[in-house]
């Protein structure tokens, strides 16, 4: 047998944009509140992750380690999103951001504020390693208010951000490319966002999605999976995920 | 001159070869390439064990792992031993540590302010970590010299993908990447690859490849976070005064020699990238290719730059400030380090050449001409004296150590059973060759 004749595991970890959470998925129930205003919405997600657990035969398991709320609303002409995060990692860390963006397709980034807050296992929260930060962006500048900059040469975008792109116009024809500026702290530059295809999720109803993934440096492939009515219900890392627990 | 902070930041199971500025193509790196840029990178770092648990423990003790006792993961350390927290504790320094610690047996808390107890998936912590430290140096008001230590775990993820079945990975889109899938390295094993040898790893070499793009993306995540705090660093008030250590305990297959992980002693798992910066106190943009370290001398390093003795029971380990501030000094020609994943073994690096003993066999490599390591001499005659010459280096070694002993039935034993015994054994047999 030749070396490019072997199966390899590609085939056998297929579909690779659910295979770290697909035992999870056997349990999944999609959010069916239908959703009508994708410019003024709050997403609700659980965060979940990939468990290490050698002893285990594959497929593994998940947990919930958090949560995520991400509101956005159109006031004035600007795009403003509220974001909350709450992770269980060594303790608790909590994160709120407030965001402006651009009215664009891509809502590119132009101010924020992120702060976050970090409690010990024991419950109690260590003041000296509360962190508030700022930053903007004026024609792909960014300053952080640390005195950090970068210069992007695509529009910048977060994670959270570029979710109304794929809720509004995402379709087999998409490719988009942009800058990520994770947790608005993190240049992570040429990243692109393409159609991956259709999937059907085994849950016990089953679901159809289309898939998106995003590529680039700094991160491992990303797949945003929406529904037909464009919901985003689950979005993929490498170990975390996002489950959709509500739409408002 | 008032004693100095001290940063020590690692990360870890981080290949030699994956920073952009070292001439790497395939990965981005502008944090990494910035501490290139601005700091000494010792070219020639090797860690003391290519294990976590080992290779920390050398780290925070200044001990070789057959002389500190962790000799692999499972096999906790020596209550007696101090570290290097509670060393500069007692020399006025305020000692903080966020991210992995992983010094088995050793409750962190007792050593450090601990910070961010952290997690073991990279994808998890990293980033909590980073901010934590940044919090930490731009909140501080304490007026004492602090020591923080940050230990971030990419890209430690890439045992995930590693694990035969594939782990959380997505390796079927790698078909879909395959224009940006980097190479196989020059010594990856084709005739393994051809041979299947299933029952180790079904892997396609397509496989491989992407095996290798999501390990340089997870270089590229830590990348990000390292710059958050070497940034903070630099443009906080204590700049001039603080010495910033990047280093990782131990390198990754990276499908070099068809392998993933680490334990063993090829270069791939043994050597690693190490940087020092302190703008106007150590050479910026220097690649020092001729001088051997270990990571057994961060300690010593430390321990010299904060004015405190050295950390007792040191034999191997060296303080790398001469190297640094440009002094005439004679520095080892040798280095050692030890292995006891899988079978106890060692090797022995010269200038140019390395062998890689075990208890039955000896390898040796001419790592000039071949440095991928893919040629074994130790069969060739025209070695033979050189390889002797290794085996006395070993020798003097073993003589300078004071081996950890086998612990009282019961007492000190790892998931492993007792491996104490084997390289003790091996050891005195030896020393007994003279």
């Amino acid at each position: 047998m030749t070396a490019s004749s072997q199966p390899g595991i590609e085939q056998v970890t297929d579909p690779y944009a659910v295979r770290a959470i697909r035992e999870y998925l056997k349990d999944f129930s999609p959010v069916d509140r239908d959703a009508t205003d994708f410019e003024n919405f709050t997403l609700t997600f659980r965060i979940v992750n990939w468990v290490f657990a050698p002893n285990v035969p594959a497929p593994d398991p998940t947990s919930e380690m958090g949560s995520l709320i991400i509101q956005r609303r159109v006031r004035n002409g600007e795009i403003e999103y509220q974001i909350e995060q709450q992770t269980e990692v060594g303790g608790t860390n909590h994160l709120e951001a407030q965001i402006l963006c651009e009215d664009n397709e891509l809502d590119t980034l132009k101010s924020w504020n992120i702060k976050t807050r970090y409690m010990l296992p024991s419950g109690k929260e260590d003041e000296r390693l509360v962190l508030a930060e700022s930053g903007t962006n004026r024609e792909g500048t960014i300053r952080l208010g640390s005195g950090q900059s970068f210069q992007a040469e695509n529009p910048v975008v977060s994670q959270w951000t570029v979710l109304h792109h794929l809720m509004t116009r995402g379709n087999e024809h998409t490719h988009s490319s942009f800058e990520l500026l994770q947790d608005l702290s993190l240049f992570k530059p040429n990243q692109t966002l393409m159609y991956d295809g259709p999937l059907r999720i085994d849950n016990k109803d089953g679901l159809n999605v289309g898939t998106f993934v995003q590529i680039g440096s700094g991160i491992q492939p990303i797949h945003y999976l929406l529904d037909d009515q464009m919901r985003p219900q689950i979005v993929t890392f490498s170990i975390l995920a996002w489950i959709l627990k509500d739409i408002t | 001159m008032d004693k100095p902070n001290i940063v020590f930041l690692h990360v870890d199971q981080m290949h030699h070869d994956v920073i952009a500025a070292y001439g790497n193509p395939h990965v981005y790196t502008p944090n990494m390439d910035r501490l290139v840029r601005e700091g000494t990178s010792f070219m020639s770092s090797y860690c003391s064990m290519p294990q976590c648990c080992p290779s920390r423990a050398c780290w925070y003790t200044g001990r070789m792992s057959k002389e500190h006792g962790v000799m692999a993961n499972p096999y906790p350390i020596d209550p007696n031993i101090p570290d290097l927290g509670q060393w500069l504790r007692e020399c006025g320094y305020d000692c903080a540590y966020t991210g992995k610690w992983h010094v088995t047996g050793r409750d962190l808390t007792g050593s450090f302010d601990v910070l961010h107890r952290g997690h073991g998936m990279g994808e998890l912590q990293d980033s909590d970590v980073a901010r934590t430290a940044v919090a930490y140096i731009q909140n501080r008001e304490d007026d004492r010299p602090f020591f923080l230590s940050v230990g971030f775990l990419n890209p430690h993820d890439c045992c995930f993908p590693a694990m035969p079945h594939g782990g959380p990975a997505k390796y079927g889109l790698g078909a879909k990447l395959k224009d940006k899938l980097p190479p196989l390295p020059g010594n990856f094993d084709y005739d393994y690859a051809k041979g299947g040898r299933p029952n180790v790893r079904n892997w396609s070499l397509q496989d491989w490849q992407y095996y290798i793009y999501v390990y340089h993306r997870m270089v590229e995540m830590v990348d990000c976070e390292i710059g958050r705090v070497y940034d903070t660093l630099r443009r906080s008030h204590y700049a001039d005064n603080t010495l910033f250590i990047f280093a990782s305990d131990h390198g990754d297959g990276l499908a070099y020699h068809s392998k993933t992980s680490k334990g063993f002693m090829e270069e791939e798992a043994y050597k690693v990238p190490t940087i020092v910066c302190w703008p106007g106190r150590v050479p910026q943009g220097v690649q020092d290719t001729g001088n051997m370290v270990s990571g057994v001398d961060i300690a010593a390093t430390i321990c010299d730059y904060a004015g405190a003795p050295p950390l007792p029971k040191t034999t191997i380990a060296r303080s790398w400030r001469p190297l640094l501030e440009g002094e005439e000094v004679d520095w080892r020609e040798y280095l050692v380090g030890e292995t006891s994943v899988g079978r106890v073994a060692v090797a022995v690096r010269t200038d140019r050449y390395k062998s890689i003993m075990n208890t039955e066999t000896t390898r040796f490599y001419d790592m000039q001409d071949d440095p991928l390591e893919t040629r074994d001499l130790s069969d060739e005659p025209a070695y033979a004296d050189l390889i002797r010459q290794h085996r006395d280096h070993f020798r003097e070694y073993l003589n300078r150590i004071e081996v950890f002993p086998e612990p009282e039935e019961g007492r000190n034993q790892g998931k492993r059973g007792n491996l104490y015994r084997e390289y003790i054994e091996w050891y005195e047999s030896v020393k007994r060759e003279v």
